[in-house]
C-alpha cells in the first residue's frame, strides 16, 4: 500500500506497512497454484490410468467440487471475517448461480432426455404444453438460457440483484447482528420452498439434472471435467487474489472497522450500509460464480442446496478454518470436505458424531480455528515464558504467520 | 514439530492403507463387493436406514447359504456400506466412488426420486447396475437400473380400481407438491375419465413441502364428501401425514363417510404417525408384513433374529448402527431384499459379475417371494401382486383385496389406453 | 441539504451566531422524559461543559444532535440553517459535526495511523476508498493530528495496544482529521489518571477558537480546568448558565446535584 511511501517508522507491523502480498504469502500462493493448476490435472491427462500417480476423473471432479465451496467460503469469509455481518443465506447466492448454468445445460439437453422432446423432461410431465403454448411448452423466461453467454450473465446477475435488493432492505433498516442472521436464512428458507414448488417452473424438488453437453462438449467426458476442474481452480486463485487485493484498500480498512466499531465509522462520515451492501453483493456474486461451476461438476441442482443448513455449513468450513485471513476458509472447506467424503465411506455409520466433535473441539479450543493454531501455540508459549521470567515480554503480535501448506492445495 | 507429528500421521495412515489392500487381496479370491447407497444421516436417514439394515440381513442369508456361485467358485457378497448424508450431490459422488474406487459389481440404493436422478448419469456413465426398490412415478427407463419399486399401475390405478369397485364416484388427489404425486395424479386423472368419471368430480390439490396446516383442504374435503361417494386418493409425503390425519379425524371424517387410501404410508412409515387417527383407512403396496405366507414368515422371524445379532457371515465386515427395537417389514424393505435375491440369480445364470452379461440375464428371473412370485421384465420392472390393506390400531394392515400378477409399466401413455 | 460546503469567512465577525441551537425539543423513551422542553445554544468558536447528574440527558442531548435519535418535538438546528432531525448520523458528520463517545471507540484491529487515516477529511464514497492512496498533504496532516493528541511515537501500535487515557486521545485525534467545525465530546477524562485528565484538559484548550466545542462531563476539577461556560442540565432541561463559580453556588443546582455528588 501506499503508506510506506510516504510514512516511515521503525517497527512495520500493520498490514498496511508491508506490501499487499508478502513473499512468503506469494510462493505459498505459487505453489499451490501450481500443484492446484498443473500438477493435479497433469497427473490426470498424462500419467498412464495404470499408474500409481494417476488421477482419476473421479478424484479431480470430486476436487474441482471442493474448490467451488472454497470459492463459497472465500464470500463467507469476506462478509463474516472481514465485516463482521454473518450470512445464513449464502448458499441461496450459490445456487441461484447454479440454477442459471443449470437452465442452459438442460436446455442443452436436447432430444436425448426420456421423452425425446426438445423442452426438459419436467416440462413434459407438468404438461407445461398447456401453460405455454406458443412456446412448444417452455416458459419464456427459460427462452434467453439456450444461450451461453446469457446464461453466464445471469449467473452474476441474479445473485447480484437479489443480493442487492435484499441487503438493501436490510442494511437500510440497520438490521444487524443476530437479526440479519435469522433474516438471511429465511431468506435462503424462502427461496428454497418457492423452489420445492412444481409450478415455478424450475423443475420442483428434483431440480435439474441429467445434464449432457456444455458448449458442445460432453460433460461427462474426463476432457471436459478437466477443463471444469482448471476453471474452478482458476476461478478460486483469482477470487482470492481479488479478496486479498479488496481487504488490503482503504475499502477494507473500513471493512474491518465496522465489524470493530460500527458507530464510529457511521459518526466519521462513512454510510456504513452502502459498504456493507457492496460487500454483501461481491459475496453474492463469488458465491454465484462458484455454484455456476458446482453444478455442472456434480450434475445436479435442487432446492435443497438452498435448505438453511447448507449456508450453515459453509459458515462451520470457515469458522474450522479459520475466518479473518484468506486461507482459513479454503482449507475448512476443501478439508471438511475431504474428510467427509473419506469418512461417509470409511465409517459410514459413525461419521457425524467425529466431524461434530472436531467442530465443537475447534470452535471451543480453537477461535482463530486451524490455520491460527501456529499462532496460537506461540501465544501460549510466549505466555508461558513470561511467567518463567518476570522482565517485560512484548506483547504478541497480532497477525499469524502465514499457515503451512498441508491440505490446503490438494 | 507439526511437520513431524503430520509426516508420522500419513505414514501411519499408508501403513493403514497397506494393510487393508492386503486384506482385499486374501478375500479377493471369493468374495465379490456391493455397494449400499442409503442415507444413514440426514432427513432420509429415519427411512433409509432401515434399507440398509435389510439388505444386509440379505447378504448375510446369501452368504451363510453358500453366497453366489459364479464360475465354480462360491462368492461371498462384501458389502460397501456408504453414506450420501440425505445430500444430493453427494449422492452422485458416492455412487461414483462405489463404482471407480471400490468397483462394486452392483449397488443398492435410494429412496427419493431426486437421489436416483442424481445417481443415474453415473450408472450409465460407468456402466454400472443399480437396484432401486421404492415406489416412484415411473416415467424413466434407464438399462442400467433396475427398478423393483412398485410402478404407479402397481399402486394407484389398483386402489382407484377397487374405489371404484367399492361405489365410490368421487376423488379427491391430495398431495405433496413432489414429482411423484404430481405424476400419480396425473395419470389418475386420465384413468378416472377414461373411467367415465366426470372432470368435476375429480379434485387435484397440491401441499407445498413442509406443510403442515391442513384446516382448509379438509374443510374443502368435508364439503366434497358431503354428498357422499367420495374417497381421497393422499400421495402426501412423511411427516404432513400428521397434521393431515390429525386435522381429518377432527372434522368427523372417517374411514366410513371418507375413506383415504395413502401411497406413502408403510409399516415403517407409521412407526412415526398417530396409529388412531388412522384406523380403517387404506393403503395399497406389493407386500404387507402381515401376509400370510411360509416366505414371509420365515422372512419376518429371520429378520428379527438377525437385528439381534446382525452380522455379514463369510467376509470381514462389521455390522454397526442398527436398532432391534420396535421393527417392522414393509414394501420397500421386501423389495430390497428381493432385489438381491434376483440379482444374486442373475449372476449364476450369467456365470459372471459382469454388468451387460447380468443385466441381460436378469430379464426372465423369477423369485418366490413373501408377497408371492416376482418376474422381472424386459422393462426392468417386475410383474408383482398387488394388495389393498387397512389400517390397524396395531400399525399393521389387515389386507381386504388382492390384485394378482400385476405388470409394473413405467411409461403412462402405455396403459392408460 | 443545503450547506454541505464549509463557509470560507466562517470568522469572527460571526462568532455571535449560533452553530448549533436547540429549541423546544422533546424526547420520551417509553414514557420516560429524557429531554423536556430543552433550548440549548452554542457559540461558534466556543469551548462548553455541560455537567448534570446521571439521567439528565446529556447523551440523549448529543444523540438528538447527532442523529442517532430523533426528537419527538422541537428544532435543533447548525448555524440557524440546517435541520439537522432529518438528516442521519454520516449527514450530520458531513457537515462538521463530530462525536467522542463516552467509552472510547476506536478501530482496535488497526493501527493508529490506520484510524487517523480513516478518519480524515474527503470523499466518504465507497467506490473513493476503493483505489485511494494518501496523498502527501494527507500525510502532513496526519502527521500534525498525530502530533496534537501526542500519539506520534504510537503511529504504528495497533489501537488495541494503547492505554485507556491514549484510546481517548486517539478518538479525539479522529475526531480532530475530521476537521469539524463542531466537537461533541462526552466524558473525555473517564478513567483517565490526574496527569491524563490534565493534559486533556491542556488540549481542548488548544483547540478552543478553531472549534466549537462541547464537553460532557463529571469531574468538578476538570470542569474548573476547563473553566468556561457551564451549562446544567437536569431532568432534560437546562437548570443554569453561567460560569463555573456562577453555577457552583446556584442553590437549585446545589440541591440537585452538587449536593448529591458530595454524598457520593
Amino acid at each position: 500500500m501506499a503508506t510506506q511511501r510516504y510514512f516511515r517508522y521503525p517497527q512495520p507491523q500493520s498490514r498496511l506497512m508491508t506490501r499487499t502480498f508478502s513473499k512468503r504469502e506469494l510462493i505459498l500462493i505459487l505453489l499451490l497454484a501450481l500443484g492446484g493448476l498443473v500438477v493435479l490435472p497433469g497427473l490426470n491427462a498424462f500419467v498412464p490410468a495404470a499408474s500409481a500417480l494417476h488421477v482419476s476423473s473421479f478424484t479431480l471432479s470430486v476436487y474441482g467440487k471442493y474448490l467451488t465451496y472454497a470459492v463459497l467460503a472465500l464470500g463467507v469469509n469476506l462478509l463474516w471475517g472481514y465485516t463482521g455481518i454473518l450470512s445464513l443465506g449464502q448458499c441461496l447466492f450459490f445456487s441461484l448461480g447454479g440454477y442459471a448454468l443449470g437452465m442452459y445445460l438442460m436446455l442443452m439437453i436436447g432430444k436425448l432426455g426420456q421423452y425425446k422432446t426438445d423442452i426438459p423432461d419436467f416440462m413434459v410431465f407438468l404438461e407445461f404444453v398447456t401453460k405455454y403454448p406458443a412456446t412448444g411448452g417452455l416458459p419464456p423466461h427459460w427462452i434467453p438460457f439456450k444461450h451461453f453467454w446469457f446464461a453466464a450473465a445471469m449467473v452474476v446477475t441474479v445473485p447480484a440483484v437479489v443480493a442487492y435488493g435484499f441487503g438493501w432492505l436490510a442494511f437500510r433498516s440497520r438490521i444487524k447482528g443476530v437479526y440479519f442472521s435469522i433474516l438471511s436464512q429465511a431468506l435462503t428458507y424462502a427461496a428454497c420452498l418457492m423452489f420445492f414448488r412444481n409450478d415455478f417452473t424450475f423443475g420442483g424438488n428434483n431440480g435439474l439434472t441429467d445434464f449432457k453437453f456444455l458448449l458442445g462438449y460432453d460433460i461427462n467426458a474426463p476432457g471436459t471435467k478437466r477443463v471444469l476442474y482448471l476453471c474452478s481452480a482458476g476461478l478460486l486463485l483469482l477470487t482470492y487474489l481479488f479478496c486479498r487485493w479488496l481487504t488490503s484498500t482503504k475499502f477494507g480498512l473500513i471493512q474491518r472497522a465496522i465489524r470493530d466499531s460500527e458507530n464510529r465509522v457511521l459518526f466519521s462520515g462513512y454510510a456504513t450500509a452502502d459498504f456493507k451492501l457492496f460487500v454483501f453483493v461481491i459475496a453474492a456474486i463469488i458465491a454465484g460464480l462458484g455454484g455456476a461451476l458446482f453444478v455442472p461438476q456434480v450434475g445436479i441442482i435442487n432446492p435443497s442446496e438452498m435448505s438453511p443448513e447448507k449456508s450453515l455449513e459453509a459458515v462451520v468450513w470457515v469458522a474450522v478454518g479459520g475466518r479473518g485471513n484468506m486461507l482459513g476458509p479454503i482449507l475448512g472447506a476443501i478439508g471438511i470436505n475431504s474428510l467427509k467424503s473419506y469418512a461417509t465411506h470409511a465409517w459410514a455409520e459413525e461419521w457425524p458424531y467425529i466431524l461434530g466433535f472436531l467442530f465443537i473441539f475447534v470452535t471451543v479450543f480453537m477461535p482463530k480455528g486451524i490455520i491460527g493454531l501456529p499462532a496460537q501455540l506461540g501465544e501460549i508459549k510466549r505466555r508461558y515464558r513470561a511467567r518463567q521470567q518476570p522482565t517485560a515480554v512484548p506483547l504478541a503480535p497480532e497477525n499469524a504467520p502465514p499457515v503451512s501448506s498441508e491440505g490446503a492445495g490438494e | 514439530m507439526k511437520k513431524n507429528s503430520l509426516s508420522l500421521l500419513t505414514q501411519s495412515c499408508r501403513a493403514a492403507a497397506l494393510a487393508a489392500g492386503l486384506a482385499f487381496t486374501v478375500n479377493a479370491a471369493d468374495t465379490v463387493k456391493v455397494g449400499v447407497l442409503h442415507s444413514l444421516s440426514g432427513t432420509m436417514a429415519i427411512s433409509e436406514t432401515s434399507l440398509k439394515d435389510v439388505l444386509l440381513f440379505t447378504f448375510d442369508e446369501i452368504n451363510k447359504s453358500g453366497g453366489i456361485k459364479v464360475s465354480g467358485k462360491n462368492y461371498m457378497i462384501d458389502p460397501v456400506v456408504v453414506d450420501p448424508a440425505s445430500n444430493w450431490p453427494l449422492f452422485a459422488e458416492k455412487a461414483e466412488q462405489l463404482l471407480v474406487k471400490d468397483k462394486v459389481a452392483v449397488t443398492f440404493g435410494c429412496w427419493t426420486s431426486v437421489s436416483r436422478k442424481s445417481v443415474l448419469p453415473v450408472y450409465e456413465r460407468y456402466n454400472g447396475l443399480l437396484f432401486y426398490p421404492v415406489q416412484y412415478e415411473g416415467e424413466e427407463l434407464s438399462k442400467n437400473i433396475f427398478y423393483t419399486a412398485e410402478a404407479v399401475n402397481q399402486q394407484a390405478i389398483p386402489a382407484v380400481d377397487y374405489m371404484l369397485a367399492e361405489g365410490k364416484k368421487k376423488f379427491y388427489l391430495l398431495g405433496s407438491d413432489y414429482v411423484y404425486p404430481r405424476t400419480t395424479n396425473k395419470i389418475l386423472k386420465q384413468y378416472l375419465k377414461l373411467k367415465g368419471i366426470p372432470e368435476t368430480d375429480i379434485v387435484e390439490i397440491y401441499t407445498p413441502f413442509g406443510h403442515t396446516d391442513y384446516q382448509t383442504i379438509v374443510a374443502a374435503i368435508k364439503q366434497f364428501a358431503a354428498g357422499g361417494s367420495a374417497c381421497v386418493i393422499s400421495t402426501l409425503n412423511g411427516d404432513t401425514n400428521v397434521p393431515f390425519f390429525k386435522e381429518y379425524a377432527n372434522a368427523g371424517l372417517t374411514s366410513e363417510n371418507c375413506p383415504v387410501v395413502s401411497f406413502s404410508i408403510s409399516e415403517d412409515e407409521f412407526r412415526g404417525l398417530p396409529a388412531k387417527q388412522l384406523v380403517g383407512q387404506l393403503g395399497c403396496w406389493t407386500y404387507f408384513m402381515s401376509l400370510k405366507t411360509p416366505e414371509n414368515a420365515a422372512f419376518v422371524k429371520n429378520f428379527d433374529a438377525w437385528l439381534k445379532d446382525p452380522q455379514v457371515a463369510g467376509v470381514d465386515y462389521k455390522v454397526t448402527g442398527v436398532d432391534p427395537k420396535g421393527r417392522v417389514t414393509c414394501s420397500p424393505m421386501n423389495l430390497s431384499r428381493i432385489g438381491v435375491y434376483l440379482w444374486k440369480q442373475a449372476c449364476e445364470k450369467a456365470d459372471s459379475f459382469e454388468p451387460d452379461k447380468v443385466a441381460a440375464a436378469l430379464i426372465g428371473q423369477k423369485f418366490k417371494g413373501p408377497a408371492g412370485e416376482v418376474t422381472m421384465q424386459a422393462n426392468h420392472h417386475l410383474v408383482n401382486n398387488v394388495y389393498i390393506g387397512e389400517t390397524l390400531a396395531s400399525g399393521q394392515f389387515k389386507i381386504i383385496k388382492t390384485f394378482t400378477g400385476v405388470a409394473a409399466e413405467p411409461f403412462s401413455e402405455k396403459f392408460l389406453k | 441539504m443545503t450547506t454541505a460546503i464549509p463557509s470560507p469567512n466562517l470568522s469572527l465577525a460571526h462568532s455571535k451566531e449560533f452553530i448549533l441551537s436547540l429549541e423546544g425539543v422533546n424526547k420520551t423513551f417509553d414514557g420516560f422524559q429524557a429531554i423536556s422542553d430543552l433550548n440549548f445554544y452554542v457559540d461558534d468558536g466556543e469551548l462548553r461543559v455541560i455537567i448534570g447528574p446521571n439521567g439528565a440527558g446529556k447523551s440523549t442531548m448529543l444523540d438528538i444532535i447527532t442523529g442517532r435519535t430523533r426528537p419527538d418535538t422541537g428544532k435543533v438546528e447548525f448555524k440557524r440553517d440546517t435541520d439537522l432531525t432529518r438528516l442521519n448520523e454520516y449527514q450530520i458528520n458531513r457537515l462538521g459535526i463530530g462525536r467522542k463517545f463516552q467509552t472510547p471507540s476506536v478501530y482496535i484491529e488497526h493501527t493508529v495511523f490506520e484510524n487517523i487515516w480513516l478518519s480524515l477529511e474527503g470523499s466518504r464514497s465507497v467506490w473513493s476508498t476503493l483505489f485511494s492512496r494518501i496523498t502527501p498533504a494527507q500525510r502532513e496532516r496526519l502527521q500534525a493530528v498525530l502530533t496534537t493528541v501526542g500519539l506520534s511515537d504510537q503511529a504504528e501500535w495497533k489501537a488495541g495496544r494503547l492505554s485507556h487515557g491514549q484510546k481517548q486521545w486517539l478518538e479525539i485525534g479522529m475526531l480532530l482529521a475530521q476537521n469539524p467545525k463542531v466537537l461533541l465530546v462526552d466524558e473525555p477524562a473517564a478513567g483517565m489518571t490526574d496527569e491524563e485528565t490534565h493534559k486533556t484538559g491542556e488540549l481542548l484548550h488548544s483547540l478552543e477558537g478553531k472549534h466549537s466545542i462541547v464537553v460532557i462531563e463529571h469531574d468538578m476539577t476538570f470542569v474548573r480546568q476547563l473553566a468556561r461556560k457551564v451549562t446544567v442540565l437536569h431532568q432534560g432541561h437546562v437548570l443554569c448558565e453561567g460560569s463555573v463559580d456562577e453555577v457552583q453556588n446556584n442553590e437549585r443546582v446545589i440541591e440537585v446535584y452538587l449536593g448529591r455528588k458530595k454524598k457520593a
